[in-house]
């Protein structure tokens, strides 16, 4: 049996198994209080959940195929089907990715990221600032984390670490890992930062919104994100710095290979600028979205339509982003499915009985200890948005039930679904990119990643926890 | 000024022109008996329309410019302006990309036309057959005219022309140029044929409920349609076979061709009998749609299952098939801005003010009248969607208001808008392939496609309308 048929037999004894899962719960005794439709739902549910974990077929055809099931038994009839189609928050992600596109193909993306070096780069701390900094400006939009530390800042890390003779094996530890390390989890913290920064984010919102109604706009989310998500930030490069110290120290030579790329890259063009314009028109009119009241939907389409007038991408460009189609398809079915589980009540059948579960531990024990179950839940996950959809309605309706604010839970599930990715080499879409670079290996990347999470998890749970108290989260 | 420059100042100048006349009729006294968003509303979907027309941008570019003017004028808030995108016919034809996709990638498409040269491709009207019966075969699962009569057919015909010699110039009269003109004519009628056999037509199909609230399922519209397309492919192929005659009447050649391409092909491949297996169960469960009572999106969806389940399409085939997220943006965005304009009350005010002024006629004077100024004002058009979106909800509305019976203006009005392609070498996505293929100059494709107008519309007018009679839709 060769390795492809091996793959095959692998991928339909997975597919069994998440059809067994569904058939089981569907056919299982219908708890009181809970209609026949939304149990049927919820088996269809938790089969699609089951599929993005176990991916028999890409994320989007097991959504698909979980609305399409809906349909044949009847649940749903095709207007609501379709609803999360329309959702506005599936069109922001849609619109993100569009303009991620903008950065990738002017170049813009690559010209930040050495202008910072040019600026920065001349010792190894520099350099990781310069690196990380690069990533956190491009972070509001781009929420495909995968685009930004993956497509963007990978290529420009990589040839910097063969500028110092830095390769994979021996010379690993001269710079090639540590800036490889610093890259890596600063885009699973500037992934926390912004609602549009990643796919799961918007996601997070429609789902805190369904579950547990809690609003949460653009502006606000960066708001509460700011201060622990900052200082996270800053932390991050300076305790790598410390705890996994590159050999070289110095580093002259990459303002210099950055100043060559950039005169190679020749002055700013016409593109470019307008790449640039858009991104502030977009950023101030998210950041200032409570007063000027314009849907952060539309403001990420003011932008789209700018581009495409100013010829900045092409209508080819847009239909070729497949990441937006992708995206549409698995958010718009998601949305969908939890929007009815929730318009069935099953959600609040479910918090009402759970709540029972963490009775009398007093909500702030009850919050911590599952945040820490969600987090470390995450090794067990190979995709952020399987992990999201699996496990965040649930967790926050039992935080909710057991008495903790609906804000606070809302967000520290968030951003703990941010931290969680840089615990593993596979939990994030840039995770196997920077891993397999190839220098560090498996034991080193996870214990560090271990040691990082600690890190976050201390700053959220403590001036994180002090802001929101601040802000009135709680 | 080289031609780059030219063609970037004429798009700037026909995009200053949509502009002006959207702002002109913003800005024209609103009538009497109009709601002021309605007014405002017609102003941005006029200037969408001449978009479409003008195209100083991509359609779906032009039509997202205008579903966000929508919403920055706030004339619409987002939950509705996004509407369109959870519309189910908008998703068949997503569904139907989809399903088309796996025509092309398994071969089957291409094997089917085989099959049928090698039976009937003996003699060149046995030819020209056999390759109007590969169309109608594929046609209901081909909402793409331009992939059905571009990418399967044309590379055969193109083939087999050159099989017997007859190349664009001296030879193309052998059998290349009337091979070329039937199948292209042939084409257009098949896109008559099936709601799901051009990309239009769902459109037609929303527009028909929005403005006359005359429901038209998959089934009542091929039902409808069999009879005057089966008799229109016979007649106009032989037709033309008569006034335009190929030099070569035999063509041995063409079915051992058709012998060896299929050897070649080897047996049928595991895909290509699950794509069959897929086409037939939709075309089934389309068919008997009136009995089932499974939505044909459903339906289409159910086929895209099975085609990821299969293997037969993956799921990055989905994501890069370009023309269904096209269909998806441009087709949403215009539905929605049509039925918002009907719910703004719109319709119903253009229809009593503009029927009013044609009291006096009787209602079929009125509808043949309306039909021919729809039909020959193709000559204007360079895309069927643009002609549709333009004129057939206005012509619709006006026809219903003098009393012609409202299927019956729907139905020829929406047959009428495939057929009415055939008159020129740039009406619909096929037309250009075939022309260019260089067989035959613009005054003879111009001639025959009039005469070949002229013999439609007598077919679907002298035995439509009573067949239509037949059916109790008048």
């Amino acid at each position: 049996m060769n390795g492809k048929e091996h793959n095959l037999r692998g991928r339909i004894i997975r597919g069994i198994l998440v059809i067994l899962v569904g058939v089981i719960i569907w056919f299982l005794p219908i708890p009181a209080g809970v209609k026949k439709e939304a149990w049927h739902l919820l088996a269809i549910f938790v089969a699609t959940i089951f599929g993005l974990i176990l991916s028999p077929l890409p994320m989007g055809a097991v959504v698909i195929i979980g609305v399409v099931m809906t349909l044949v038994t009847d649940i749903l009839k095709i207007g609501p089907a379709l609803s999360g189609f329309a959702n506005s928050t599936v069109w922001l992600i849609v619109a993100a990715f569009l303009v991620a596109r903008g950065f990738i193909i002017t170049g813009l993306g690559t010209r930040i990221a050495y202008m910072f070096i040019r600026a920065f780069g001349r010792k190894t701390l520099g350099l990781a600032y310069a690196i990380a900094a690069s990533d956190l400006v491009l972070s509001p939009a781009t929420p495909s984390n995968t685009a930004r530390a993956g497509g963007i800042i990978y290529p420009v890390v990589r040839s910097l670490c063969s500028t110092f003779g830095s390769e994979p094996g021996e010379t690993a530890r001269k710079i090639g890992a540590y800036l490889m390390m610093v890259e890596f989890q600063t885009t699973v913290i500037t992934s926390i930062l912004f609602m549009t920064a990643m796919a799961p984010n918007p996601l997070m919102v429609e789902l805190a919104q369904k579950t547990a109604n809690v609003t949460l706009s653009w502006g606000r989310w960066a708001l509460i994100a700011s201060v622990p998500g900052f200082l996270a930030f800053f932390i991050l490069p300076y305790f790598l710095y410390k705890i996994f110290p590159p050999e070289i120290k110095e580093t002259p030579q990459a303002p210099e290979m950055a100043h060559r790329e950039l005169q190679k890259m020749g002055p700013w063009k016409r593109n470019e600028k307008g790449m640039l314009i858009v991104f502030l028109l977009i950023l101030v009119l998210w950041a200032t979205s409570e007063w000027n009241k314009i849907d952060a939907t539309i403001v990420a389409f003011i932008g789209i339509g700018v581009m495409l007038i100013s010829r900045v991408i092409t209508w080819e460009d847009i239909l070729a982003e497949k990441g937006a189609w992708d995206a549409l398809i698995w958010f718009g079915g998601l949305v969908t499915m939890a929007g009815q589980l929730n318009t069935l009540g099953f959600i609040k059948w479910f918090a009402t009985s759970m709540g029972g579960v963490v009775a009398g531990w007093g909500w702030l024990p009850a919050l911590i200890v599952l945040l820490l179950v969600y987090v470390y839940a995450h090794y067990g996950f190979a995709s952020t948005t399987a992990h999201v959809t699996a496990m965040f309605p649930p967790f926050l309706a039992v935080i909710v039930g057991a008495g903790a604010p609906p804000y606070l839970a809302a967000m520290s599930l968030a951003f703990f679904s941010g931290i969680m990715n840089g615990i593993t080499h596979y939990g994030t879409g840039p995770a196997p990119i920077y891993f397999n670079a190839g220098y560090i290996d498996q034991k080193t990347w996870w214990i560090l990643g271990l040691i990082i999470s600690f890190v976050n998890i201390a700053i959220f749970l403590t001036v994180g926890f002090a802001w929101w108290k601040y802000l009135g989260l709680w | 000024m080289n031609g780059k420059e030219r063609n970037i100042g004429g798009r700037i100048l026909r995009g200053i022109i949509v502009i002006v006349v959207g702002l002109i009729i913003w800005y024209l006294p609103v009538p009497v008996g109009v709601k002021k968003e309605a007014w405002q509303l017609l102003a941005i979907f006029v200037a969408t329309i001449v978009g479409l027309i003008l195209t100083p941008l991509p359609m779906g570019a032009v039509v997202i410019i205008g579903v966000v003017m929508t919403t920055i004028t706030g004339v619409l808030q987002i939950g509705p302006a996004l509407s369109g995108f959870a519309n189910n016919t908008v998703w068949l034809i997503v569904a139907a990309f989809l399903v088309a996709r796996g025509f092309i990638s398994t071969g089957l498409g291409r094997r089917i036309a085989y099959i049928f040269i090698r039976a009937f491709g003996r003699k060149t009207l046995g030819l020209a057959y056999s390759i109007v019966a590969s169309e109608l075969v594929l046609a209901p699962a081909t909402p793409s005219n331009t992939a059905r009569a571009g990418g399967i057919i044309y590379p055969i015909v193109r083939a087999l022309s050159s099989t017997f010699g007859s190349e664009p110039g001296e030879t193309a009269r052998k059998i290349g140029a009337f091979l070329m003109l039937m199948e292209y004519q042939a084409t257009v009628i098949t896109s008559a044929m099936f709601m799901t056999s051009m990309a239009s037509n769902p459109l037609i199909a929303e527009l028909a409920k929005k403005t006359a609230n005359i429901p038209i399922s998959w089934g009542m519209w091929a039902l409808a349609a069999i009879v005057p397309g089966i008799l229109s492919l016979i007649i106009v192929t032989y037709l033309l076979y008569k006034i335009y005659p190929p030099e070569i009447k035999e063509t041995p050649e063409a079915a051992e061709m058709a012998h060896r391409e299929l050897e070649k092909m080897g047996p049928m491949q595991r895909t290509e009998k699950t794509m069959l297996f897929v086409f037939i169960l939709i075309l089934v469960l389309w068919v008997t749609g009136e009995w089932n009572k499974i939505d044909a999106t459903v339906v289409a969806f159910i086929g895209v299952s099975v085609m990821l389940i299969t293997g037969v399409i993956g799921w990055n085939d989905v994501l890069g098939e370009k023309g269904a997220w096209d269909a998806l943006i441009w087709f949403g965005g215009l539905v929605m801005m049509a039925s918002q304009l009907n719910s703004l009350g719109f319709m119903r005010w253009l229809a009593t003010t503009v029927g009013s002024s044609l009291a006096g006629w009787t209602w079929l004077s009125a509808l043949i009248a309306l039909m021919l100024v729809y039909f020959y004002s193709h000559y204007g058009f360079a895309s069927t969607t643009a002609h549709v979106t333009a004129m057939f909800s206005a012509f619709l509305a006006v026809a219903v208001a003098v009393k012609v019976p409202p299927y019956l203006a729907a139905l020829t009005l929406g047959f009428f808008s495939a057929l009415n392609a055939g008159i020129t070498h740039y009406g619909t996505g096929p037309a250009p392939i075939y022309f260019n293929a260089g067989y035959m100059d613009q005054k003879t494709w111009w001639k025959y496609g009039l005469i070949v107008s002229f013999v439609n519309i007598a077919i679907w007018m002298g035995v439509g309308f009573p067949w239509w009679k037949v059916l109790g839709l008048w």
